[in-house]
């Protein structure tokens, strides 16, 4: 069965307070699930290795996307034919991973992105709902994407689908960058419901208004690079 | 005495620049080719504001300065695509490290 041989995915950053439940939750359904350590200063990596995941460390903070690729790249090694991607700030349900990897096979699609705009967006504050519209608006002006829900970090790929793409942003435009590949590799997606459950926790570590700012002068300054 | 010292001062540039040629390329062009009108502009400080002025600019500091400004700016923006190239290469040097050194979950349910 697909579930069986779908690695799990979730990068983290002093995650340490919440990691050991985020953990335990996968393994009831999922044999494989792979935390990447960003360099965190406190014991998310032990907490995570110790409910049950395969840890990866990154010797000092990279950034998210550079941990996503790190996970990636392993699971792929390793022989994994399906990957999902799941924050590691308690806000995903591991039931949206069946549900996303159920869809994506339905349809043979390559990558299915959780949307929490088809599914629920439980205690979302109202700036962090226009600051999605206007990313979703950005999107499909720079990649011509119909999506509802651009910066999700709930994913579901096919082995075939993670070897063609290679996520070069080490931060936090990577969520942008990999809907610029999928366009750009012509990848079949499909957009599945799910919900985000906005904690206390999650909101004090989540993304503002300011971080939008970061996200497009560091899509900016790789477009100079990409270009010279 | 000035001149001298800014003679030498972007001679040691130029030699510096020159022989950093293989490793910087971009930028050993750029700071060659403002040194030597530089050189032309400390000997000879009235060709400074001649060409000022045929450029529309009022006086020789004046132009001088501006063009420090763009070459600094220049110089940045060459400095911080080489840096994220750096970064990149240092990516991938910790992704090696971070998949070599992969460690087992060490709860006794794990069976990956």
């Amino acid at each position: 069965m697909a579930v069986e041989n779908c690695w799990v995915i979730v990068p983290a950053f002093n995650e340490g307070p919440v990691i050991g439940e985020v953990i335990a939750g996968l393994r009831e359904r999922f044999a494989h699930v792979v935390v990447v350590d960003d360099g965190s200063a406190d014991d998310c990596g032990a907490v995570a290795r110790s409910s049950g995941a395969i840890l990866l460390r990154h010797p000092f903070n990279l950034g998210q996307g550079a941990a996503l690729q790190t996970g990636i790249d392993y699971a792929v090694g390793r022989g994994a034919s399906y990957l999902a991607t799941f924050d590691s700030d308690g806000q995903h349900r591991v039931e949206d991973i069946e549900s996303l990897l159920t869809a994506l096979i339905a349809e043979g699609a390559d990558i299915a992105l959780g949307s929490r705009f088809l599914g629920s967006a439980e205690n979302m504050p109202a700036s962090r709902r226009l600051l999605l519209r206007a990313a979703r608006l950005f999107t499909r002006l720079t990649t011509g994407l119909a999506l509802t829900d651009v910066h999700n970090g709930l994913r579901v790929m096919t082995r075939d689908a993670a070897q063609r793409i290679a996520i070069t942003h080490n931060r936090m435009s990577h969520a942008s960058e990999l809907l610029e590949l999928i366009a750009s590799r012509k990848l079949a997606y499909i957009e599945a419901p799910m919900t985000v459950t906005y904690t206390a926790y999650s909101l004090a570590k989540g993304q503002t208004a300011w971080h939008s700012v970061v996200i497009l002068s560091e899509l900016l300054m790789y477009g100079l690079q990409r270009k010279r | 005495m000035i001149k001298f010292i800014l003679t030498i001062g972007l001679l040691l540039i130029f030699v510096y620049a020159v022989l950093q040629r293989d490793r910087i390329r971009l930028l050993t062009t750029v700071i060659a080719l403002s040194v030597l009108p530089g050189l032309g502009i400390v000997w000879f400080p009235e060709a400074a504001t001649v060409f000022a002025n045929a450029i529309g600019v009022g006086r020789g500091a004046d132009l001088i300065f501006y063009l420090w400004i763009l070459v600094s700016a220049g110089v940045m923006m060459i400095m911080h695509v080489q840096l994220k190239a750096q970064e990149q290469r240092i990516t991938l040097l910790a992704r090696e490290i971070a998949i070599g050194r992969a460690e087992p979950p060490n709860d006794s349910s794990a069976t990956s």
